[in-house]
Formats: structure tokens, sequence, C-alpha cells
């Protein structure tokens, strides 16, 4: 076992639907190591538990919390009941990306 | 842990109780709710050994200047995500121990000077490769 998980260029691949925990939650990852010039694109789906299908994809901008740690952030407002990612990395073959995603903030307006 | 929402005035320091340290980083978030006058909170962490006991050290971001890490809310921030990193950092901030506490410190001028804050629960992790 080890901390991360390796996407090779070509992979469009979503994460397990969560339950939401808030109305608003912010959202981290980790690019823990990288391979060649990849591009990395994480996309935050929701839907409610009564809907079928891959639901909506939401507005979230990802930006670095610190420069050089390699840690990134997006708010995202507005969630339905159920939240999930979506993991896109373009590039050239051979290309990857080691990566975590952190534990995320969930709020509800104040 | 985490602070919800409060008014904190200007001239306060608050302390938070201790908690145990769940990884050698953290992710501090911060909100401003609402404010009245210029306040400036400032967070920092204190840290201590379950084996020492008073108020702990405040952990630094550069251990070499004796620079205190802070996390930093003004009037017209609204959420403020800051890093602490801990071991063989390239940032050089000093590490956390077994224990942790934040301290909030408000500043401004005038009678009626307040910031209505909260800080999300901390997020800790170790870190997923050699520094």
């Amino acid at each position: 076992m080890y901390i991360g998980q390796t996407l090779l260029e070509g992979s469009n691949v979503f994460s397990p639907w969560l339950s939401r925990e808030a109305d608003n939650a912010i959202f981290s990852y980790e690019i823990i190591k990288s391979g060649g010039t990849p591009t990395f694109t994480v996309t935050v789906w929701h839907k409610n538990e009564e809907d079928t299908g891959e639901g909506d994809s939401l507005t979230a901008t990802f930006s670095e919390i610190v420069s050089g740690s390699g840690i990134y952030a997006a708010t995202v407002t507005g969630l339905k009941e159920l939240v999930r990612f979506e993991y896109d990395v373009t590039g050239s073959p051979g290309d990857y990306i080691l990566f975590r995603m952190l534990e995320s903030t969930a709020y509800n307006k104040a | 842990m985490e602070l919800p929402g409060r008014r904190f005035a200007a001239g306060e320091t608050i302390y938070s109780d201790w908690y145990p340290r769940g990884g050698d980083n953290l992710i501090l978030r911060t909100e401003n709710i609402d404010s009245n006058g210029s306040p400036t909170v400032t967070i920092k962490v204190y840290t201590k050994n379950d084996d020492e006991t008073g108020d702990g050290d405040v952990i630094l971001s550069d251990p070499a200047m004796g620079t205190d890490w802070s996390l930093t809310l003004t009037s017209t921030d609204s959420i403020k995500t800051g890093l602490l990193t801990s071991g063989k950092s390239t940032t050089g901030i000093d590490g956390m121990k077994q224990q942790i506490r934040i301290v909030v410190e408000v500043t401004g001028t005038g009678t009626d000077t307040w910031m209505l804050a909260r800080v999300f629960p901390l997020i800790f992790f170790d870190a997923s490769k050699k520094a």
C-alpha cells in the first residue's frame, strides 16, 4: 500500500459517488509526482439521490494554495446530495500523474 | 478541531483547547463571516509534546529568523487557507509536536471593532514522499 494513485495519459475516470456533507465544500488534491508534461483536470459532478446517470458538472477552478506546495483547492457551492470527481489526464504517451485527494472542508453558509 | 463562528473583538487573544496532532502537515481554513471596523485576525499554532506542561511553543514559519507561522484574516477577506508543513520541508517551517492548539489574536482600532469568524475543522495529512 502506498499513498496516492497513478493515472496515465489518456485516463478519464470517475470516483465513486460520495454523500454531500454540507451545501458547500472546498476540495483539495495534491500532485505528488508527474512524468512528462501532463495536464491534469479534476471536475466535480453532483446529483440528487433520486437521479440516475452521470449528474451535472460544476464549475470548480483548482488553484495552488501555496506556491510550490503541489496542493490545489477549489471552492464549490450549491452541492446536490451526491458528489463525485472526474479525473482527466492528457499529454503525450508515457506521461503520468501521481496524486491524492485530501480531506475536504465542508461548510454551510454562516 | 474547529472554532464555530464567534465574535472576536479587537484586543482579544483566544486560545483553543489542546488537540492531538493528526498528521505532520496541516491545512487551516478560516472564514470572515462579518466584521465591523477594520479588524485583523491573526491565527497562530502552538505545539507541545504529551509529556510537557505549560503553554507550549509557537510554530515558526522560518526557524532561522524566528518568524511565527500565521494566517491573517482582514475585513476584506472571505475564506483563507494556510498550509503548515513539518519535517524536511523546503519552506523551513518548524513542525508540530504531539499536541497543537490555535491562538486567535485580534487587532484593530476603535471601541467597536470586531470580526465574526470561524475556523473550519483542521485537515491533517502526512507527507507522501521524501522531501
